[in-house]
């Protein structure tokens, strides 16, 4: 077998794009389930009648249902409702489903993580329970997230991959598409495996490393 | 009972009074009554993501509305009284326990309250620096300050207290001055206790302690 070096070499633009492709679902997948997860944590948390129950059934379905069947509902079987979306559309809804639910239970835990003495220590001194909120809770919840709130967005890219199924021009797609055309089965699925790997390596490394820096400065240790 | 006086808890039944003010009222206004009254609790619990003058401030700042510099200069002054001026940039997880709850006293004393509560304050520090909290006390009782304080440092509160209450699972079972429970305990359970805590007193040596 010959590795076909001038062929990877022609591919290498529509990579790059891929990779934004990539890029751009998974942080705008991310942004949307940052504002799901900061709607739905609140609810859950100060458990708003009715709605914290809704919230609770999404959260359930949204974790425990497979994300590439979550998308073919979103794609195929809305549009039999009457609902017609791009693929790109239903890539974003879809993540969007599926991140959301992880992020609200991360918010959600970060804010529970929060010592009861720390809540008691500050009606102590009679702050109100929205300074409470404000000046202790929720700077202490967002540290404590932090680390589950890093790995669910590294989560979340990785996912992207799924979204290839319905034709979104993604890393994992243009690999496939690639192979089909001309059935350079090796040379493609090395490329695919030393893009994630140079994309999602450095990404983990640089969110730890935050991560860190953010935690050691709030706390000083 | 220390939890009820400030709200923490909700109180089965009696009485608790504030100058004059009925506090089991469910009128109560719980956060006005809590800048008047201090707490200061066994596990000091300042605040981990702020530094110690920033744990200082909130109280003054945020719920007192009062001016920065004059808040400020008070945090500073109470600070040095109890040797910690130079901790004030500090983090509370930089602190030893007994530096963390001088300065969790400093924080409610920022508050100009009309009592103080201490819950248990020595009971999670190593002897060494029992000391160094119980002379902080120490020094406002002798300013004359309405202090409670709840406590298994019998020598100490034998010395700063001006009246014993003697409780057990939430009642009060004697009420009297130091000499007169310390020498001459009424109730058979606080002759118990007090039996039990001379024998350990009595331990290294020392047997008349000149309790029971």
């Amino acid at each position: 077998m010959t590795f076909d070096f001038a062929f990877i070499l022609s591919t290498l633009p529509a990579f790059l794009k891929a990779v934004g492709v990539t890029l751009q679902v998974g942080l705008i997948a991310i942004a949307t389930s940052l504002v799901v997860a900061l709607i739905n944590a609140p609810i859950l948390l100060y458990r708003i009648p009715v709605l914290h129950r809704l919230v609770a059934l999404y959260v359930e379905l949204a974790r425990n249902t497979p994300l590439l069947i979550q998308l073919f509902f979103v794609y195929f079987a809305l549009p039999a409702l009457g609902v017609k979306i791009s693929g790109f559309a239903a890539a974003i809804i879809t993540m969007t489903f599926l991140g959301g639910a992880y992020l609200t239970e991360v918010l959600r835990a970060g804010v529970e993580a929060v010592p009861v003495a720390q809540l008691e220590s500050g009606r102590s001194i009679g702050l109100s329970e929205l300074q409470l909120l404000r000046h202790v809770i929720l700077p202490q919840a967002g540290l404590l997230s932090l680390p589950a709130l890093f790995a669910n967005f590294i989560f979340l890219l990785k996912e992207t991959t799924v979204v290839s199924a319905v034709a979104v021009p993604e890393i994992l797609y243009t690999t496939k598409s690639y192979i089909a055309l001309y059935y350079k089965t090796y040379e493609m699925l090395a490329v695919m495996t030393l893009i994630c790997v140079l994309l999602f390596l450095p990404l983990s490394l640089l969110l730890s490393r935050l991560e860190r820096r953010l935690q050691h400065g709030q706390f000083g240790s | 009972m220390l939890r009820c006086l400030n709200g923490l808890e909700t109180a089965h039944g009696g009485s608790l009074k504030l100058e004059g003010r009925e506090l089991l009222d469910p009128k109560t206004d719980w956060r006005e009554v809590r800048q008047q009254v201090g707490m200061v609790f066994q596990s000091y619990h300042l605040f981990g993501h702020m530094t110690v003058l920033d744990n200082l401030l909130l109280g003054p700042l945020k719920v007192q509305k009062r001016q920065r510099a004059e808040a400020v200069a008070q945090a500073e002054a109470l600070l040095a009284r109890v040797g910690l001026l130079d901790k004030r940039d500090a983090y509370p997880r930089q602190l030893s326990g007994g530096q963390q709850q001088r300065i969790a006293i400093v924080r409610s004393l920022c508050m100009n309250p009309r009592v103080m509560l201490f819950d248990e304050v020595t009971a999670a520090l190593d002897p060494e620096m029992v000391k160094e909290v119980l002379q902080v006390i120490q020094g406002l009782a002798r300013d004359g300050m309405t202090l409670l304080i709840v406590t298994h440092e019998m020598a100490f509160a034998r010395a700063v207290a001006d009246r014993i209450v003697f409780m057990e699972a939430g009642r009060i079972l004697e009420q009297r001055s130091p000499e007169s429970f310390f020498t001459n305990p009424q109730t058979a359970r606080a002759q118990q206790f007090l039996e039990k805590f001379s024998y350990v007193e009595s331990l290294p040596e020392k047997p008349q302690k000149e309790l029971i």
